[in-house]
């Protein structure tokens, strides 16, 4: 079953017109208990995406469903009701936490809505959240700006985790973060993941971070979903998923790839009015491409595509 | 590694900073070669002193940092003995930089040309605009941009992160510096516009440019790089050609960067 | 942080001199009646148009009052209505900012029309309007000044609202589940202070300018009040026998004005948040993971 889903769901930002969409059209389902990717480059709306499902921003239009139910309309109000069971992780960056909060109060803040405790119960949580992300009760009085990058990433993370939420936004989790680290929270959050059976859509444009965790893997192109990929090992059909994966590197010197760009490199970026989004980079498109849209098809059990010479 | 003479050699660099009675040792005795038609890579985590050593080497370090000790020898000659008139003949004619986000690096309110046009102007102070433009047009087709025309009328807001950062490699260009520091270029870009970079770095290095890789990404270093340095702590902890170093790793952390991502199956 | 603030405000020299003539000032105007060695107000033209003197440090003017005393009266006069006028056009204004900022839409345009019809007004054409209307008072001024002055204000405290809204803290701050005051309270305002404090010092001192400006020419405080405007008009006559009839009140609001402004300076250096060991720690990694 799914725990989250959103249906033709559209946003935008600005009123000019033609409309631009940060997301266009997109559906799709996570289900219980798996981690889902999302790739794409930046500026390609999957944090938007991400911030809609949790209804952080309202859409356009289209429908957000969680656990069952439709929350699209819910006002703020009653969304608080059901906030504790979703959450997001932030990129660790010193803009995801107030500058005036110690670290003490950054994650006691989502029991102080949603709990009873007496502080000394709270402080026993704090403690060890802090402890299941890696970090000690030092740390607990310090203010965000004091921390590295890294450490202000793994608050992000308690600060999330300390109600286990059944679904978890990872916006960019380990995109900051150098490699030893990036190894550490993946293994953190796949943990957690285990032991308590978080659901988790993970956004991302780090491939190699990608592979390491997920099940599914969605892509996304100029606020379109352009494939879904049901494992991280399947062959990827369209061809923006064919170039982003020719872009990632090998760390190893002896597999070196011939070419690592595979699209037209001085296309326009500009969203194109009508057919495929990415037929002005794609280097095989067609006319058809320019004219027609083309919304994903089921091309194999669970591997969706939305390619005309698929 | 090499026989030829390196264009550029650090010997024995050591960059402290002072702060609160306390010695942080960022750089602590590196010394590392650069060759001509080679990339070399400067490998390490964050905080591990590799950004440090690539701003010793064009002598950018402020207080409370300070370069202890060492020399950096272009073509034999110490740039830490330089004055700092001498030096800023020094960077971006022979040395040239780019940094990590490369629209910081670009005034957002200058067009491309002007830019381009201030790097030749800091050597040859006769320079006219409308001489060079052919020479620009030439060098923005060399990093691939494919419509020299538009984008020298670009500000730089116009322009994606991928040809900001090829504008910043042109300006490395028209000056003809002969090495270039890229101190992780694409570690702010997309996967696909990295790809891309690489490429371009790849061709200049082919083109007889000593290219100085500064990256914490092993990917990036297996795939473009000659000669690689392991940096930690200050202090390099394992060097030789990238084949080697990855063939039969020999320390500890160099195995630890390289031992694979792998948790879900 | 708000000890690394202090430090780093006590470490600016001209600040903490603005700091120190500032709150010498607010004394001074509290107490003015005991500081004051004689009766602002006492006529004695058999003293008048004296010079500096032991009895009379600054002098006397056409009427044989003590200057020194007048002036030290002169700052409850104006410090206390600029604080006046800042502390109201604050009320109003941090308010309206947030909803406008926060709530945006409709309200948002209403607020910000609101403003643009404040803003329009050149601020000497209404206080000569205002005073013509309903007599030249320092009450008068003060209305006009609070009328003029909460607009930009507002403006200010909107767009940092809008800009600390779209920041991921709060954002998560949604996604923990509190409630839009406490969002505003806790995670909004306490972002916006910093600007808040620093714009308002800087409103003082351009207030206190104003109010003597006005009083200068007469729209002001009326004579014999003790205020520096109108003690620097009548001055005017003496410019040529008694020129320190005029460099007193002169010398007066421009160290009140340069205090303030470089106290709101210091205050907003210290807030920026730019610490230098943050950066050692960035570029050297001294603080390991």
């Amino acid at each position: 079953m799914n725990i989250v889903e959103v249906k033709s769901l559209y946003k935008s930002y600005t009123k000019s017109k033609p409309t631009k969409y940060a997301v266009h059209n997109v559906s799709l389902g996570i289900e219980h208990g798996e981690i889902l990717g999302l790739v794409g480059e930046s500026g390609c709306g999957k944090s938007t995406l991400g911030a809609l499902m949790l209804k952080l921003i309202e859409p356009t239009k289209g429908e957000i469903w969680f656990d069952g139910k439709n929350i699209t309309n819910l006002t703020f109000r009653n969304m608080r009701k059901i906030r504790s069971h979703m959450q997001i992780v932030f990129q660790g960056s010193s803009n995801a936490f107030n500058p005036y909060h110690t670290v003490r109060q950054i994650i006691s803040e989502p029991m102080d809505n949603y709990t009873k405790f007496s502080s000394a119960e709270k402080e026993r949580k704090i403690l060890a959240c802090l402890e299941s992300v890696g970090l000690g009760a030092e740390h607990i009085e310090r203010y965000s700006g004091e921390l590295s990058g890294g450490q202000r990433q793994r608050i992000g993370i308690a600060r999330a985790l300390i109600l286990d939420p059944k679904f978890v936004v990872c916006d960019e989790a380990v995109s900051s973060v150098d490699y030893g680290l990036k190894k550490q929270i993946l293994k953190i959050l796949y943990d957690l993941k285990q032991e308590k059976g978080f659901t988790y859509l993970f956004i991302s444009h780090d491939m190699a971070a990608i592979n390491a965790v997920c099940d599914r893997v969605a892509v996304m192109y100029l606020g379109n979903l352009v494939e879904i990929l049901p494992s991280t090992d399947a062959t990827a059909l369209h061809p923006y998923t064919k170039a982003l994966m020719a872009a990632t590197l090998e760390p190893d010197p002896k597999i070196k790839k011939k070419k690592l760009v595979l699209f037209n490199e001085s296309g326009d970026f500009s969203y194109p009015h009508g057919g495929c989004p990415f037929q002005s980079r794609c280097l095989y498109a067609s006319e058809k491409c320019r004219t027609e849209d083309q919304l994903l098809r089921e091309i194999s059990d669970g591997h969706f595509v939305a390619c005309h010479l698929i | 590694m090499c026989n030829e003479e390196a264009v550029l050699a650090v010997k024995d660099l050591k960059t402290y900073f002072y702060c609160k009675g306390r010695v942080v040792k960022a750089v602590d005795g590196v010394s590392i070669d650069v060759y001509k038609g080679r990339i070399t890579a400067i490998i390490g985590g964050s905080g591990s002193g590799k950004s440090v050593m690539s701003l010793s080497i064009l002598n950018l370090i402020d207080k409370p940092g300070k370069i202890v000790d060492g020399q950096v020898l272009l073509h034999g000659k110490d740039l830490l003995k330089f004055s700092e008139k001498e030096l800023r003949g020094i960077r971006g004619r022979q040395i040239a930089m780019i940094f990590q986000e490369p629209s910081c690096a670009l005034n957002p309110v200058v067009k491309v040309k002007k830019h381009m046009y201030e790097a030749v102007r800091i050597h040859d102070k006769g320079a006219r605009m409308n001489n060079l433009l052919d020479g620009f047009r030439q060098t923005l087709l060399r990093v691939g941009l494919s419509e020299p025309d538009r984008v020298l009328e670009s500000y730089p807001f116009e322009l994606s992160g991928g040809m900001c950062q090829r504008v910043m490699v042109a300006m490395g260009l028209v000056t003809n510096a002969e090495v270039l520091i890229a101190d992780e270029p694409t570690s702010s870009l997309d996967l696909t516009t990295q790809a891309e970079i690489l490429e371009e770095l790849l061709r200049l290095k082919e083109e007889g440019m000593a290219v100085i890789l500064i990256t914490h990404d092993l990917g990036v270093v297996a795939q473009t790089a000659d000669d690689m340095y392991v940096i930690k702590d200050g202090k390099i902890v394992e060097s030789g050609t990238v084949r080697e170093v990855f063939a039969n790793p020999k320390n500890e952390y160099t195995r630890y960067l390289m031992d694979p991502i792998t948790i879900h199956n | 942080m708000f000890k690394s603030i202090v430090r780093k405000f006590f470490r600016n020299k001209t600040a903490v001199l603005g700091l120190i003539v500032a709150l010498l000032l607010v004394l001074i105007g509290i107490f003015a009646e005991q500081v004051a060695p004689h009766d602002a107000y006492a006529v004695d033209i058999s003293q008048k148009l004296l010079n500096p003197c032991a009895e009379y440090p600054m002098g006397t003017d056409q009427m044989g009052r003590c200057i020194l005393s007048r002036l030290i009266l002169g700052t409850r006069t104006s410090l206390f209505s600029a604080i006046i006028v800042t502390a109201i056009i604050l009320l109003i204004g941090v308010p309206l900012g947030v909803i406008a900022g926060y709530v945006g839409g409709v309200t948002d345009n209403i607020i910000m029309r609101m403003a643009d019809v404040a803003s329009t007004f050149p601020s000497s054409l209404l206080a000569l309007a205002i005073v013509g209307i309903f007599g030249p008072s320092l009450r008068n001024l003060v209305f006009v000044f609070i009328f003029l002055w909460w607009a930009p204000f507002a403006r200010m405290v909107r767009s940092q609202v809008m800009k600390i809204k779209e920041t991921e803290y709060v954002l998560a701050a949604v996604a923990a589940g509190d409630s839009r005051f406490k969002i505003i309270v806790r995670h909004i305002l306490p972002n916006t202070i910093s600007s808040i404090i620093v714009y308002a010092t800087l409103r003082i001192a351009a207030v206190i300018a104003h109010i003597a400006s006005f009083s200068f020419i007469g729209l002001g405080s009326q004579p014999p009040t003790a205020d520096w405007g109108v003690m620097l008009n009548d001055g005017r006559q003496f410019i040529t026998s008694h020129p320190l009839m005029l460099v007193w009140p002169g010398l007066m609001i421009a160290i009140v004005v340069l205090a303030f402004n470089s106290l709101g300076e210091g205050l907003n250096d210290a807030m920026t948040p730019t610490s230098e060991e943050g950066a050692v720690v960035k570029e050297t990694g001294a603080v390991n993971v």
